[in-house]
């Protein structure tokens, strides 16, 4: 039986604007630095893009986390739907299996013409299904966890580009006070000159 | 000397950056971070492909009578041998899918990190750092 193959949630990376993501503020960007820093102190706007920088890292980190968790669960679904397929294919015949009783602990089992399959849902709940049943359940099950991965993975690329647009703004700021700075020098060496 | 230095400050400021150019850069950070995530899934599907091969070989010389323990998840099933080659080769032509699917991601990448060094690079020349 051929595996569903779901579409590629990491495409949303080429895209060249990524959907807001919920709950997380967009960075202004700045496209004049020198309105943007006047009447300002320059070391307060600093101050404020790196609080903003700390916080959208923040952000980075929490989703990286959920990304990593997700495609985990989303693998072990994978090789549950798997496991059903095969047991399935072994319904007129009896097998063996070692299953893990605790870390590195493992008992024998033997199975004889399997012809249900038992699903853990959690909570001390175990229930039998049929093949079909179970891997309705099961792919039902992955197919809200590759929702949930594709839509942390669209949150990622925004915040990103957050971080992105933030250090640039950092480096734009910092690069008109240096100018300024030179200026003023330059204006009270030209002062001088002219004396 | 003082025009000379006024007109370098003026020519700094010249290479203003729009919020096209931001999406671009923003665009190229995105794909970069990706690329990197790829190179490092194709070298541990590189090393699980290897580890599937050296299996397979083993396999191929054990005895047809042999009994075999397949990890599935977090149990291992006992396979006869034919059963253990059919679901090894089944692995290995997965990876191999895999590993084939990400050298086309990398390779769209590099395509469009192209692109946009050449727009920003245009633009912005010494100004900009485009590593990858």
């Amino acid at each position: 039986m051929a595996t569903i193959t779901n579409a590629d949630p990491y495409k949303i990376l080429f895209e060249q604007d990524i959907k807001t993501a919920t709950n997380i503020p967009m960075v202004t960007f700045i496209s004049n630095v020198e309105e943007f820093v006047k009447d300002k102190d320059v070391e307060n706007v600093f101050k404020q893009l790196q609080e903003a920088y700390q916080k959208y890292k923040f952000f980075e980190s929490k989703l990286s986390n959920n990304i990593s968790m997700l495609t985990q669960r989303s693998k072990q679904l994978q090789e549950s739907l798997d496991i059903v397929d095969h047991v399935e294919n072994k319904s007129n015949e009896s097998f063996s299996v070692q299953y893990e009783l605790s870390e590195g602990v493992y008992s024998s089992a033997q199975v004889n013409e399997p012809k249900s399959i038992y699903l853990w849902l959690g909570a001390n709940v175990m229930l039998e299904y049929s093949f079909e049943e179970a891997r309705e359940v099961l792919r039902k099950n992955k197919d809200t966890v590759d929702r949930q991965l594709s839509e942390s993975i669209q949150d990622l690329g925004f915040v990103k580009d957050q971080i992105t647009t933030t250090d640039v703004n950092v480096s734009r700021v910092y690069n008109y006070d240096i100018i300024q700075k030179r200026k003023l020098k330059l204006s009270g060496k030209t002062e001088e000159e002219e004396k | 000397m003082s025009k000379t230095m006024i007109e370098k400050v003026d020519e700094v400021l010249e290479t203003e950056v729009c919020a096209a150019d931001q999406k671009m850069i923003n665009l190229f950070g995105r794909l970069n971070n990706r690329k990197h995530e790829l190179m490092r899934e194709k070298k541990a599907k590189q090393e699980d492909l290897e580890k599937a091969t050296d299996s397979q070989d083993d396999l191929f010389i054990a005895d047809d009578d042999s009994k075999f323990k397949y990890s599935m998840g977090e149990a291992f099933l006992e396979v006869n041998k034919e059963d253990a080659e059919s679901l090894i080769e089944k692995y290995i032509n997965k990876l191999e899918e895999d590993i084939k699917k990400i050298d086309s991601d990398i390779n769209d990448i590099n395509e469009k990190h192209k692109e946009l060094k050449v727009i920003l690079y245009a633009k912005f020349k010494n100004s900009i750092n485009l590593e990858e």
